[in-house]
């Protein structure tokens, strides 16, 4: 049953923003993220959702699976909200006991849940659209332009490869040998906290003996075949910049400007934001 | 460090790594009901098997790892801020826990170092949560302020204390499975 399970999010399909260089999606994805944090009104937060939401339709990913990843989050957005609304000083609109809604705290519980959700939507619209494996090989080359990470480059995004690869083997290596422990009537989902880390223990060691074996494996495997580092190793697929990365670059430049611009924006406000 | 020891060490700690990663996806419940967020997971446990076995720089780069692994897969709901997160609580742990352990490769050391870096998580969630939480969230100064002791604190050190046994109790009888592996850094001195 473990065989083909996906681990991750990523939803294949083919579209423009599949197709974009990984190192393109990464790129963007850290630019937006910093200017998620430049935005300072109204304005600013409906151009970049707008954005968004641009981005989710070009990837043809259905609009549920990106609001999926939000769900985890809704208590986190509405605690948020409530404590901005209610503990913000400022102008007193409403009252009940010593209970006061303010307009600043209102206009900042806003703000807060728009950057919260872009923040989440826009890194899982990433995970979304690239393959893991992708993922890593796109790391790989833009830590090697960071000057502390360029010699571990490699050895890091190696290390991230072969984990995904070892996933889904010592997943279901790990369902076998729970089912094994729970043959021999080991419990693991009822008792509190303390009965339940028992329980794990049973699991954790043979779990260990045999990842150290198959990684004892592999290292065998790797060094039989001269496996010497990243020093003129060649790859199979080697990773192009294309026509659509130059428009995506073009694209994230104005995104850039109009953002940094609305801080200076002086358009009318609705209610709460005037 | 010669290559063949590179190969084994680069491929030991990516398949932590991957443990780390899926003993989440297996295993994860809310410690308090008033706060589903907060849950238990024990993706903890092979990165201080890990630390014991290479030091704090090898726990680190296992941290490193299944952080980014897990802040894309499983768990990428909380996006950035979770990698971070979870970057900065468990590489605490592991460069305080390394060390000592480093130092007094006993029983002893084993359990001296898992309390120190308990300790350490919590206190630096603590200031993770005081200084990031307002930046990132917008939640103000003081809300945080009132949920240090209620919540953040004891959650940290549960979670902490339960991954930090476990550990002490799986660690002996994995490192005797590990040092039979070839890798024999330090053969005769196992004893916690």
């Amino acid at each position: 049953m473990f065989k083909d399970i996906t681990i991750g999010q990523f939803y294949p399909t083919d579209s423009v923003i599949h197709r974009l260089d990984p190192r393109t999606k990464i790129i963007f994805t850290l630019v937006y993220i910093i200017l998620l944090f430049v935005i300072n009104n109204l304005w600013g937060y409906l151009f970049a959702t707008a954005f968004l939401v641009f981005v989710v339709i070009a990837s043809k990913i259905p609009v549920s699976y990106v609001l999926r990843g939000l769900k985890a989050l809704v208590f986190i957005i509405l605690l948020t909200m409530i404590l901005n609304m209610f503990m913000t000083p400022g102008t007193v609109i409403a009252q009940w006991g010593f209970i006061q809604i303010t307009i600043e705290g209102l206009r900042v519980s806003i703000y807060m849940a728009f950057r919260l959700i872009l923040l989440v939507a826009g890194t899982s619209i990433m995970t979304l659209a690239t393959s893991p494996i992708d993922l890593t090989d796109g790391m790989e080359s833009c830590m090697k332009v960071v000057p502390l990470l360029k010699r571990v480059a490699h050895e890091l995004a190696m290390m991230m490869s072969i984990a995904l690869r070892f996933i889904p083997t010592l997943m279901e290596e790990t369902d076998k040998i729970m089912k094994a422990q729970k043959a021999r009537g080991a419990d693991f989902e009822t008792g509190n906290l303390i009965a339940r880390a028992k329980a794990l223990i049973p699991i954790l060691v043979p779990l260990f003996v045999s990842a150290f074996r198959r990684a004892d494996e592999l290292a065998t495997a790797m060094e039989a075949r001269c496996y010497r580092g990243g020093e003129n190793r060649t790859r199979m697929n080697q990773l192009q910049f294309e026509k659509r990365d130059a428009v995506s670059f073009v694209g994230m430049s104005v995104l850039t400007a109009l953002l940094i611009g609305s801080r200076y924006l002086t358009w009318p406000m609705p209610f709460p934001f005037g | 460090m010669t290559q063949k020891r590179k190969t084994r060490f680069l491929v030991q700690i990516a398949v932590l790594a991957a443990m780390s990663v899926l003993l989440v996806y297996f295993i994860h419940f809310p410690i308090f009901p008033a706060a589903p967020f907060l849950e238990y997971d024990p993706a903890d446990i092979p990165i201080f098997i890990g630390t014991f076995l290479f030091g704090p720089l090898g726990g680190l780069i296992i941290t490193a790892v299944a952080c980014i692994l897990q802040g894309l897969t499983v768990s990428s709901s909380s996006g950035i801020i979770g990698i971070m997160m979870h970057f900065f609580a468990t590489g605490s742990f592991v460069v305080v826990a390394g060390l000592i352990y480093g130092r007094m490769h006993t029983r002893k050391g084993a359990v001296i170092a898992l309390v120190c870096g308990v300790l350490t998580m919590t206190v630096v969630m603590v200031l993770w949560n005081v200084i990031m939480t307002p930046i990132f969230m917008g939640t103000p100064r003081e809300a945080v302020m009132a949920m240090i002791i209620p919540v953040i604190i004891p959650f940290n050190l549960i979670k902490g204390s339960v991954n930090g046994l476990v550990t002490f109790v799986v660690y002996k009888s994995v490192s005797r499975a590990f040092g039979d592996n070839g890798f024999k850094k330090r053969p005769a001195k196992v004893e916690a």
